[in-house]
């Protein structure tokens, strides 16, 4: 199993969903950016303690060379036709591509940037759905019912029907 | 708007390489995957409790049905990102993926 680093849209949705847990069926350990970390608030550092304390999850400190990448990542998407990246999502790409690990987001910039740059095509961006997909397979409209319920988020039709999910 | 080729170029200035099929795949699913979202946020969002929440939190949600950016609201709230996430859920704001 391997590792992912986590951006804070996905932690503070995951964080929120009953069997959270079942996320280290996928991956061994999460990383927590510093820069991510801030982001959140007391409800989600309060939901994180536990990971970070059993180890199964463990902070990245701001380096200079992760942050001058992803400065270069945010300043090219700012280009008019892509999804704005945020530097966050852009430090969890940057320290991706650096270490080998996945990135868990659940906003679009890092997913199509990551499609788009040639530089990252070895890098996998996973968001809820597809990480509910790893988990619960055939179950996965159960799940995925259940994940709207706690978090109040919707999965596009056409996503669904890439998994074979008819809403 | 830029051409493909201008992005390409820019592309180039920051050191990247693009592809180009790529590009142009992910620009129509983004923009069919937005306008479905957008009328998801219309449809479900409860407006009374929007208007009843002071500014600038009041902007920040009438900004998040609008353009779906959670991170984006969050600056424009001055809260963390699990507080302003708390009030989506109350407004009856889904993110859609």
């Amino acid at each position: 199993m391997s590792t992912a680093v986590a951006d804070t849209c996905f932690l503070v949705h995951w964080l929120r969903f009953r069997e959270r847990e079942r996320i280290f069926e996928v991956f061994e350990s999460i990383a927590v950016p510093v820069i991510v970390l801030d982001e959140m608030g007391a409800r989600g550092r309060v939901m994180l303690a536990p990971w970070l304390a059993s180890r199964r999850a463990f902070l990245i400190p701001r380096i200079n060379d992760h942050e001058v990448e992803a400065l270069r990542l945010v300043e090219f998407s700012r280009s008019q036709r892509l999804p704005t990246l945020d530097p966050p999502e852009a430090y969890c790409l940057a320290v991706a591509k650096r270490r080998g690990y996945a990135v868990l987001t659940d906003n679009k910039a890092p997913k199509y940037l990551a499609q788009i740059l040639k530089d990252y095509s070895t890098v996998k961006v996973l968001d809820s759905l597809d990480i509910l997909s790893l988990i619960y397979g055939d179950d996965l409209a159960e799940a995925v019912k259940a994940y709207k319920e706690d978090t109040g988020l919707v999965f596009s039709k056409t996503r669904l029907k890439t998994y074979g999910i008819n809403s | 708007m830029e051409s493909t080729a201008e992005t390409a170029e820019l592309a180039k200035q920051f050191g990247f390489t693009i592809n180009k099929r790529a590009l142009a795949k992910a620009l129509k699913e983004l923009e069919e995957l937005e306008h479905e979202a957008r009328e998801i946020r219309a449809k479900s969002t409860d407006w009374e409790y929007i208007e009843k929440q002071p500014d600038p939190l009041r902007a920040a949600l009438r900004l998040l049905v609008e353009t779906g950016d959670l991170r984006l609201a969050t600056h424009i709230a001055g809260i963390p990102l699990d507080e302003l996430d708390e009030h989506r859920i109350k407004a009856k704001i889904p993110l859609v993926l």
